[in-house]
């Protein structure tokens, strides 16, 4: 751009702000009504009714298998596509809003688990962060990343159900009624909820904070305070009862310790020398008192 | 061969814990994994072979990006450790 650097400057400011007034570019092409039933979709009650009865021309001549699948197709369709401009409106709000707002909050929210600690410190100082202040934080960036792992969840479990639905399609008319389908329908409309991405989110995090500490309560504790003369002596110890059998049967005898059949003997000796002569001192008590010095 | 876990205070700063790991090398062998669980750092040793003493260098990553590695070091792997109730990513090197 020709002119003065600080034209060029006002003139990209200028940009900048028109650019901020323009609608958001949308992630999805525009949809292809085509593709989507134009009739009215059938009334629950009156696809049930017709569905139950043995009047095959109260479904246009379709057998009650061909007639639940279109009925499970157009309703599916239907709650697809509501979804879809669902998704839509949340990938496009305002971060500003009340929902905004809330998300970023329990974006912060560690008992969510919803963004990693260092994305938080990548924004923040990780202390202010964590001690709950509205510090110098990019909304936007918290918003689009809580949005991203809602709209994920549900994705998820919207695909279980309709791959479970399609399952249970290739059964009779008398085995996955329509009433049957209906209820999964349900619970593909309950699927597309922020509340349920949430729950499940949040139970996800719960189960694996469970398991990562079952894990951690089956792992042994180091010694406190080691420091670099219990590398020595650790390998003093080892150098000693690894010399022969007479100095390893000295060492689980001043020990106090009982091979069970099949153990490495060895392993078990330095396990418990690390173990449970913490400190300096006491490791070499016993290492004088097996003659180890 | 055979690998052992251990767990280690997450209040101890980087060093301490880089000692405190170079110290039980010489009772459960080679460090093969440093990860940062529950607030403790655990570490994974493996007893095929025993390595020099005190030939373990801790290296925190800034931003995900390693530190230049230290004169005269192989590189182990990379993990995360946890110092002073922090978890932080940390390069291994075995020193000479």
């Amino acid at each position: 751009m020709r002119g003065s650097p600080f034209l060029r400057w006002v003139a990209l400011g200028l940009a900048a702000l028109g650019l901020q007034g323009c609608m958001t570019i949308r992630g999805t092409q525009d949809a292809v009504p085509e593709l989507r039933p134009t009739e009215a979709l059938v009334p629950m009650t009156t696809a049930l009714t017709r569905f139950a009865s043995n009047d095959a021309t109260l479904r246009g001549g379709l057998s009650k298998q061909d007639y639940r699948d279109i009925v499970i197709r157009a309703y599916s369709q239907k709650i697809d596509g509501k979804y879809a401009v669902f998704v839509d409106q949340l990938y496009s709000g305002d971060r500003g809003t009340a929902l905004g707002f809330d998300l970023l909050q329990l974006g912060l929210s560690a008992a969510t688990g919803l963004v990693k600690q260092e994305a938080v410190e990548e924004l923040s100082a990780a202390s202010t962060v964590a001690a709950g202040a509205r510090a110098s934080i990019d909304k936007r960036l918290f918003y689009d990343r809580t949005i991203t792992a809602l709209v994920a969840s549900m994705d998820a479990e919207r695909t279980r159900i309709k791959a479970d639905i399609a399952r249970k399609r290739r059964l009779p008319a008398n085995e996955y009624t329509l009433n049957d389908a209906f209820d999964d329908l349900n619970l593909l409309v309950e699927a597309g909820s922020l509340n349920r991405a949430f729950s499940s989110i949040t139970r996800s995090a719960d189960v694996a904070r469970e398991q990562a500490q079952a894990r951690l309560d089956g792992i042994p504790a180091a010694c406190e305070d080691i420091n670099a003369d219990d590398g020595a002596l650790i390998q003093t110890f080892r150098q000693f009862i690894t010399k022969g059998e007479a100095n390893l049967q000295a060492a689980a005898s001043a020990m106090d310790i009982q091979f069970a059949p099949g153990d490495d003997r060895t392993s078990v000796l330095l396990d418990g020398f690390a173990t449970d002569y913490c400190g300096n001192t006491a490791k070499r008590a016993l290492l004088e008192s097996i003659g180890a010095n | 061969m055979a690998t052992k876990e251990r767990k280690y205070k997450g209040s101890l700063t980087l060093g301490k814990l880089e000692t405190a790991c170079e110290a039980e090398e010489q009772a459960y062998g080679t460090i093969i994994k440093i990860e940062a669980l529950g607030g403790w750092s655990v570490a994974t040793y493996d007893n095929a072979e025993f390595p020099p003493l005190q030939s373990l260098a801790f290296v925190p990553k800034a931003g995900g990006i390693p530190a230049p590695a230290p004169a005269h070091a192989t590189f182990l792997f990379d993990g995360t450790a946890t110092a002073l109730g922090v978890e932080i990513p940390v390069s291994v090197y075995r020193t000479s």
